[in-house]
C-alpha cells in the first residue's frame, strides 16, 4: 500500500514542480532573463529530460503518420523506425511479397496471422484541421527540453504555415530564441514566418540576417544554407534592396553552382538588358 | 453447482477487498488528477486539440488496471498462507482447485470493475473534449483490455505459488512490458535463425503470452478501422486457452504444495 502512496506522492510532486517551473520561467522571461537555469524539471531529471523531449518530438511525427512509426526510412534516427521497417517486412512475408526463404514460414502460422491482422500497414497523413493534433507533442518536447531547437523550429513552422497561426508561431519562436540564442534554425523559421506569413519584410530581414550569420559558423549542409540564403535574398528583394538580394543569390551559386532556380531569380531581378546597360 | 457457488463466494470475498482497501481509490484519484491536468492543458492557445487526451488517458487506465490486476492476484494466496487463514478455509469443503479458481476470478473481477470505472470516466472526458471515436472500436478496446486483465490475473496467480508478492509483481510486470515492447524481436529471430534455433524460438513464441494482441491504442486514438470479427474471436479463444492452461498449471502445483 505504501508504495502506491509513494508513487502518487512522486507524481504529484512532479506535476507541482512542473507548474511552479512554468510560472517561474514565464516570470523570468517577462523580466528579460532566461528561466532555463532555474527550471525545476531540468534540475530534477537532467539529461533524461532530453530523452523524454526527443521521444515527445518523435511522437509528433508518429501522430502525423496516423500513429505509425517512421515512414521516412531513416533507420539511424530512431529504433522505432527500424521496428516499423521490421513490421512492414513481416507483413510482406505474410502476403508472400518477401524474398524470405520458404523454410522459415511454416514455423509461424496461427498466432502470427492474428498478429499481422493487428498491425496497421497503411500509410496516411493527418489532413486539414487534424494537423493540429501534433502540437501537444511539440509543446511537451519544448517544455521538457527548452534546448530542443528543432522542436521550436518545427513547432513554429506548423503553427504558422500549416495551421495559419503566425502570431502564435512568432511568440513561440521568440521564446525559443531566448532559450537558444545561437540557433540559426529558430532565427531562420522566425524570419520565414515574417516573410511568408506576415509580409513583414523589415523584421524578416533582421532575423534572416542573424540566421545567415549563425549558419555560416555552423556545420549545416548546403540545402539548409540555401533555404536561409534564399529567404534572405527574397526579403532584400521585397524591400527594394536589389543589389543585396543579388549578392546573396550569387553567394548561393558558390556552393550550389548549377542551381537553375537561383539563376532564374537572378535573371528576374537583374535582366540581361540591365546588365548590358550597366556594362556600358 | 455447489462448486460454482464456492468459487463465487471466494471471488466475492476478493471483491470486498477492492472496496475495503485503498489501492483502487489511490489510482482513481491519481487518474482523475492526471486526466484533469491534461484536459486543461493549453498548447500555444490552440483550440480543439484532443487526440493526445485520448492517447494518454487510455495508456493511463490500461497501466493502472494492469497494476491493480497483478498486485491483487499476486497477494491472494501468499496473504492467505502468511496470515494462516488458509487452514480454516481448506478445512471447510473447499478444495485447493476451488481456492485457485476463486482467487483468480476475484482478481479478474476486481481489475475488470476497476477498468470499467476508469473507462467510463475516460469516455466522459474524451466526449466532453469533443473527440471522435468509433463505437465498435471503443467496444473492442474495452473487451481486449478485459481479456488482458484476465490473462495477467491468471499469470500472477500462477506465479504467486512460487514467488513472494513483491517478486511476483516485478516478474509479471517485467514479463508484460518486455513482451509488449520487444515481441517483434522474437519473430525476427524465428525468421532469420538457422533451423534448430528457429524451432527453439518458435517454441518460445507459442509459449510466451502475446500481450501485444490486446493493444488497440493506436487504432482507437488515430481512428483506424475496427478489427475484423475473426480477430476478436481468435483473441478471445487464445485468451481462454491461455488462462485455462495457467489455472490448470496453478491447480496442479498447488495440489502438490505442502502448506
Amino acid at each position: 500500500m505504501k508504495i502506491f502512496f509513494v508513487i502518487t506522492g512522486i507524481i504529484s510532486l512532479i506535476f507541482l514542480a512542473g507548474s511552479l517551473s512554468a510560472y517561474n520561467e514565464g516570470f523570468l522571461i517577462k523580466q528579460g532573463a532566461s528561466g532555463l537555469n532555474n527550471d525545476i524539471f531540468y534540475k530534477t531529471f537532467g539529461e533524461f529530460k532530453n530523452f523524454l523531449s526527443d521521444t515527445s518530438y518523435v511522437e509528433a511525427d508518429v501522430y502525423y503518420h496516423g500513429g505509425i512509426y517512421d515512414f521516412h526510412g531513416n533507420e539511424k534516427e530512431s529504433g522505432k523506425c527500424i521496428a516499423h521497417k521490421a513490421h512492414r517486412e513481416k507483413t510482406d512475408t505474410a502476403r508472400g511479397r518477401n524474398t524470405m526463404s520458404r523454410k522459415a514460414k511454416p514455423s509461424l502460422n496461427i498466432l502470427p496471422a492474428v498478429g499481422e491482422a493487428m498491425l496497421i500497414t497503411e500509410h496516411r497523413h493527418l489532413k486539414g484541421d487534424e494537423e493540429k493534433e501534433i502540437i501537444p507533442w511539440i509543446y511537451y518536447a519544448i517544455k521538457l527540453n527548452p534546448h530542443n531547437e528543432t522542436a521550436y523550429a518545427v513547432g513554429g513552422f506548423w503553427l504558422a504555415v500549416q495551421l495559419k497561426k503566425p502570431e502564435k508561431a512568432i511568440t513561440l519562436l521568440k521564446q525559443g530564441i531566448v532559450n537558444n540564442p545561437c540557433s540559426w534554425e529558430i532565427y531562420a523559421t522566425l524570419g520565414q514566418v515574417y516573410l511568408v506569413n506576415k509580409s513583414d519584410y523589415k523584421n524578416a530581414k533582421i532575423y534572416l540576417e542573424k540566421a545567415k550569420e549563425l549558419i555560416d559558423k555552423s556545420k549545416a549542409d548546403k540545402f539548409d544554407k540555401m533555404r536561409v540564403y534564399s529567404f534572405l535574398a527574397e526579403a532584400y528583394a521585397k524591400l527594394g534592396k536589389t543589389n543585396k538580394a543579388l549578392e546573396v543569390y550569387r553567394e548561393i551559386l558558390v556552393f550550389a553552382p548549377g542551381d537553375e532556380a537561383i539563376k532564374r531569380k537572378i535573371k528576374k531581378l537583374y535582366p540581361p538588358s540591365s546588365q548590358k546597360e550597366a556594362e556600358k | 453447482m455447489k462448486s460454482l457457488s464456492k468459487i463465487f463466494a471466494l471471488a466475492a470475498h476478493a471483491f470486498k477487498e477492492l472496496v475495503r482497501k485503498k489501492d483502487f481509490y489511490v489510482f482513481l484519484f491519481l487518474f482523475l488528477g492526471l486526466v484533469f491536468f491534461f484536459y486543461n492543458e493549453s498548447f500555444f492557445g490552440m483550440r480543439g486539440v484532443s487526440r493526445y487526451l485520448k492517447d494518454i488517458g487510455f495508456s493511463l487506465i490500461t497501466l493502472f488496471s494492469i497494476i491493480i490486476a497483478v498486485s491483487f492476484a499476486a497477494k491472494q494466496i501468499p496473504s492467505e498462507i502468511e496470515s494462516k487463514t488458509i487452514y480454516p478455509l481448506l478445512a471447510k469443503p473447499v478444495s485447493r482447485t476451488h481456492l485457485i479458481l476463486g482467487k483468480f476470478l476475484g482478481s479478474f473481477f476486481i481489475s475488470g470493475i476497476a477498468f470499467t470505472a476508469f473507462y467510463l470516466i475516460y469516455l466522459s472526458f474524451i466526449f466532453a473534449r469533443g473527440e471522435a471515436a468509433n463505437a465498435v472500436l471503443l467496444a473492442q478496446s474495452y473487451l481486449f483490455s478485459i481479456f488482458l486483465l484476465g490473462l495477467l490475473s491468471a499469470i500472477a496467480v500462477f506465479f504467486s505459488l512460487f514467488f513472494t508478492v513483491a517478486a511476483n509483481l516485478t516478474v509479471t510486470l517485467l514479463l508484460y512490458f518486455f513482451i509488449y515492447w520487444y515481441n517483434g524481436i522474437l519473430r525476427e529471430l524465428i525468421l532469420s535463425s538457422p533451423k534448430t534455433l528457429s524451432r527453439l524460438y518458435g517454441a518460445l513464441y507459442y509459449l510466451l503470452p502475446h500481450f501485444e494482441f490486446y493493444d488497440t491504442r493506436i487504432r482507437l486514438v488515430h481512428l483506424w478501422d475496427p478489427l475484423p470479427a475473426w480477430v476478436v474471436i481468435s483473441v478471445f479463444i487464445y485468451t481462454l486457452i491461455y488462462i485455462s492452461l495457467m489455472i490448470w498449471a496453478a491447480c496442479s502445483v498447488f495440489k502438490r504444495k505442502s502448506l
